[in-house]
């Protein structure tokens, strides 16, 4: 026991031709007996994680096939507003911030620790691009006034339907004089034509809000821990016999990915084309 | 950079030793990497090229296929399953399976309890327009019990038939919104000309003779004649 201890403290990045057989090195914790069982409940470990993350957005893309069934012209109306080339734009971004995701893993197996820090460098820093584009989505969706809660009302408090009055465009609180909930909203949409959505497509916007916001959240999630593996790498924690947060943090990212992958077609593809 | 079967720890031992402990993984080539990326973004240039074009029903269809494609390919070699345990492969399908079941499950439910009304969001039964289970209160099933209900009474009754169908025909959210007016009135109402078994068997029979009655409130009155407007409002497309 002793002489593992100290072996571990200098578990050096490089490939240390420590003992073999079972030696306990730095990294290996008291409780697991070879490197390989502690590596492979790491693993076991974040695929079960994963598997949670899929059942919580499934909850939104159940959401989302019973409200498509349901009324399918709506999603198809309101789909028009969402840009496809940004999205398409966000895709190839993901995809290859997945690819460096997988080298940077790659280059941690290999012991090459430069280059997983390059690596994870280059993902973090798609991650924000990312999220950029998306930033540059929602203000233009906020300024047509398709954000739920703002620009469309229940019918029910409405005084105009009951009247069989619409209501052209969005009626934004700072210009409403006459405090009549809007519930039409008439846009111009990423085509240039000029659209007029019925009250119900709030819940197209509201599941593209949610479901682009969770997603959006674990892009930042998905930064962080990148980061904080990035410090940990820099600071030459891991090495080719140990790079398991390098993996399962790549593990994560891929999931992002894996998510938008089924959100890009279903929010911007799948309707119907004009 | 291309070793296809590289190992991780670089020291001499049997390639299937197990037994050192050391993690041993496949490591694909760089190469391998960057070409399953490059069909990634075929998939993807190709599913949005073919979203320009209307295929009816198949477009979400061809979408969804893409769109596994592309996760499979991710899942398979980004996240190294094909090299991985078989049981994390296990966990990650059997999470698709319970959402599977969780989507057809709910969809079921959701055809057993009738359609979205168009216009006001409440459940109801379009084929029978019976109120669906779970939805709001509505029309058809009261106006059967009322009208089993009324022939037995003719002397009393000439109001109560006449009245009793057009106030459940009130569309539920008319009938919430009455229901602050109507509700002090139905405890008046019932007592003068309604039938005791109509009023036994519904509460909305005994909401209804109200106006026969003793008007008790202005707010009453509107009732019947914003009921045959409602009426058909409730189902209108």
């Amino acid at each position: 026991m002793a002489t593992t201890v100290n072996e571990s403290a200098s578990a050096a990045p490089a490939a240390t031709p420590h003992a073999h057989g079972h030696a306990h090195p730095g990294f290996l914790q008291h409780h697991f007996d070879t490197p390989t069982q502690q590596f492979n409940a790491s693993k076991l470990g974040m695929w079960v994680f994963i598997a949670t993350e899929i059942l919580m957005f499934g909850g939104l893309f159940c959401a989302y096939a019973i409200w498509r069934g349901l009324d399918e012209q709506v999603f198809d109306d309101a789909h028009h507003f969402l840009n496809k080339i940004m999205g398409a734009s966000n895709t190839v971004i993901l995809l290859f911030s997945s690819l460096t995701a997988a080298l940077a893993v790659r280059a941690a197996q290999t012991g090459k620790r430069h280059l997983t820090s390059i690596y994870l460098v280059v993902t973090i820093l798609c991650a924000g691009a990312f999220l950029v584009v998306k930033y540059f989505e929602y203000t233009h969706k906020f300024h047509l006034g398709l954000l739920p809660g703002h620009c469309f009302g229940h019918p029910w408090f409405s005084a105009s339907i009951q009247n069989g009055q619409e209501v052209g465009t969005c009626l934004r609180t700072t210009d409403t004089a006459s405090g009549v909930m809007p519930q039409w909203v008439k846009a111009v949409d990423e085509a240039g034509q000029t659209r007029v959505l019925p009250p119900r497509a709030n819940m197209f916007f509201g599941l593209y809000f949610v479901m682009t916001g969770l997603h959006g959240l674990h892009v930042i999630i998905g930064m962080s821990i990148l980061t904080w593996v990035l410090y940990k790498n820099i600071k030459g924690t891991f090495s080719a016999e140990y790079f398991t947060p390098v993996d399962l943090g790549a593990l994560y990212w891929h999931l992002v990915d894996l998510v938008w992958i089924y959100l890009f077609p279903l929010l911007y593809l799948v309707g119907k084309p004009e | 950079m291309t070793t296809q079967h590289a190992h991780a720890p670089a020291h001499g031992h049997a390639v299937h030793d197990d037994d050192d402990g050391a993690v041993h993984v496949h490591i694909a080539p760089t190469r391998f990497y960057i070409g399953i990326f490059a069909a990634l973004i075929v998939l993807t240039f190709i599913t949005v090229k073919v979203s320009y074009y209307d295929f009816g029903a198949a477009n979400i269809v061809i979408a969804m296929l893409v769109a596994t494609m592309k996760a499979t390919l991710v899942a398979t070699f980004f996240m190294h399953l094909r090299h991985d345990k078989l049981f994390n492969t296990l966990a990650f399908i059997a999470s698709f399976l319970f959402l599977g079941v969780f989507i057809l499950l709910t969809y079921d439910d959701l055809g057993k309890r009738g359609q979205v009304d168009p216009t006001y969001g409440g459940t109801i039964n379009q084929q029978t327009g019976a109120a669906a289970p779970g939805g709001e209160p509505a029309t058809s099933a009261t106006q059967d019990d009322v009208s089993d209900e009324a022939p037995p009474p003719p002397a009393a009754a000439a109001p109560a038939p006449s009245a009793a169908p057009v106030a459940p025909a009130v569309p539920p959210h008319a009938s919430a919104v009455l229901g602050s007016s109507a509700a002090p009135g139905s405890s008046a109402g019932p007592v003068p000309s309604a039938v005791p078994g109509s009023s036994a068997v519904s509460p909305r029979a005994s909401a209804a003779p109200a106006p026969s009655a003793v008007p008790p409130h202005p707010g009453a009155a509107p009732a019947p004649s914003a009921a045959p407007a409602g009426k058909p409002a409730g189902k209108k497309e």
